[in-house]
């Protein structure tokens, strides 16, 4: 079975033999690394992928592109950001995170990491405060 | 372009209807299925009435629904769904990547803000991009009826715009907030 056009990323030839990176290890390096940066509260995916995720494929990978050459990588990632924290600051960490980690477990070279922070989550769920009902009668 | 995996539903949906078709073509073909009985029934529904409308208009609907699909299919991978960066603001740009935040990010905060205000009981706010990169932020508010409006705007604008460029990171152009209503509470009849 030809494994090069569908799921191969990057083929290291070495003198022992090849070495074969499925795209989806990468994605899921990079989704890793970046759920493991203070401040974030999660991956935002689409509505398929959050499907997808109910049926047990790896939630590790939703929200996250990766684009592989022979020796380097591009990757792009959507996040939710916890409330309070610094967006930029965040953005910086993940980036940085993502770049180390792939650069680490895979020595590709990681040229660039697009973050796209798609929403900010509230851990007590006053982001969307509901108008008091006044008490008619004492 | 690898297919997307609505895409791939679809497909799948689709073949599945032509296997059972198929199927149905070769049973009719091997003598298994008796073609008279077919024929029948298509007749029967092409010259009767009252259910037979419904049956008809069944078929109708679901082969135009099939063509639909597969059309779509056809093209599936001729046109690449352009990102939505027209609703995202860039925050930065270096030699790691760039980095943009959601509008209905900065959306959620300005509502988070303006929520936490004692004065005001409803908000509706917007949040417009310019292609210089800065924001501006609209906001409608319903206040208390007793609320001093002009010493809470002038308060709120700062407040606002301080907020987002600290938290967000991006630069706040414009920030107009409109009261648009006055909230008043039920008065007791009874003590």
């Amino acid at each position: 079975m030809d494994y090069k056009d569908e799921m191969v990323t990057d083929i290291a030839i070495t003198e022992n033999g090849k070495v074969v990176f499925a795209p989806d290890v990468i994605a899921t390096i990079a989704g890793l690394a970046a759920t493991e940066v203070p401040g974030v509260s999660g991956l935002a995916g689409t509505v398929m992928e959050g499907i997808s995720t109910i049926f047990g494929k790896n939630s590790m990978t939703k929200g996250v592109k990766v684009e592989v050459g022979q020796e380097e990588a591009a990757v792009d990632i959507s996040i939710n950001v916890r409330y309070g924290e610094r967006i930029q600051d965040v953005s910086v960490a993940v980036q940085k995170a993502i770049k180390d980690a792939i650069e680490t477990m895979t020595a590709l070279r990681v040229i660039e990491v697009n973050v796209m922070v798609q929403s900010v989550t509230f851990e007590d769920n006053t982001g969307d405060k509901k108008p008091e009902v006044e008490q008619r009668v004492k | 372009m690898k297919p997307r995996l609505i895409d791939r539903i679809l497909l799948a949906f689709v073949l599945l209807i032509f296997m059972g078709i198929m199927a149905v073509v070769v049973l009719i073909a091997a003598n298994v299925f008796d073609s008279e009985l077919i024929g029948d029934f298509v007749n029967d529904v092409m010259a009767g009435d009252g259910w037979n409308y419904a049956i008809r208009g069944g078929i109708i609907l679901s082969a135009l629904i099939l063509f639909v699909i597969a059309v779509k299919l056809m093209f599936t991978g001729y046109k690449q769904k352009e990102p939505p960066m027209n609703r995202m603001a860039l925050l930065s740009s270096d030699e790691n990547g760039c980095a943009y935040v959601a509008i209905d990010t900065i959306d959620s905060l300005s509502q988070k803000l303006i929520r936490a205000n004692n004065r005001v009981k409803d908000c509706k706010t917007s949040v417009r991009i310019h292609d210089n990169g800065t924001v501006s932020v609209s906001a409608k508010l319903t206040v208390l009826a007793d609320t001093n409006i002009p010493e809470l705007c002038a308060a709120m604008r700062p407040e606002l715009k301080n907020y987002i460029e600290t938290y967000a990171g991006v630069k706040v152009e414009q920030v107009t907030i409109v009261v648009v209503d006055t909230y008043q509470a039920a008065v007791a009849r009874a003590n």
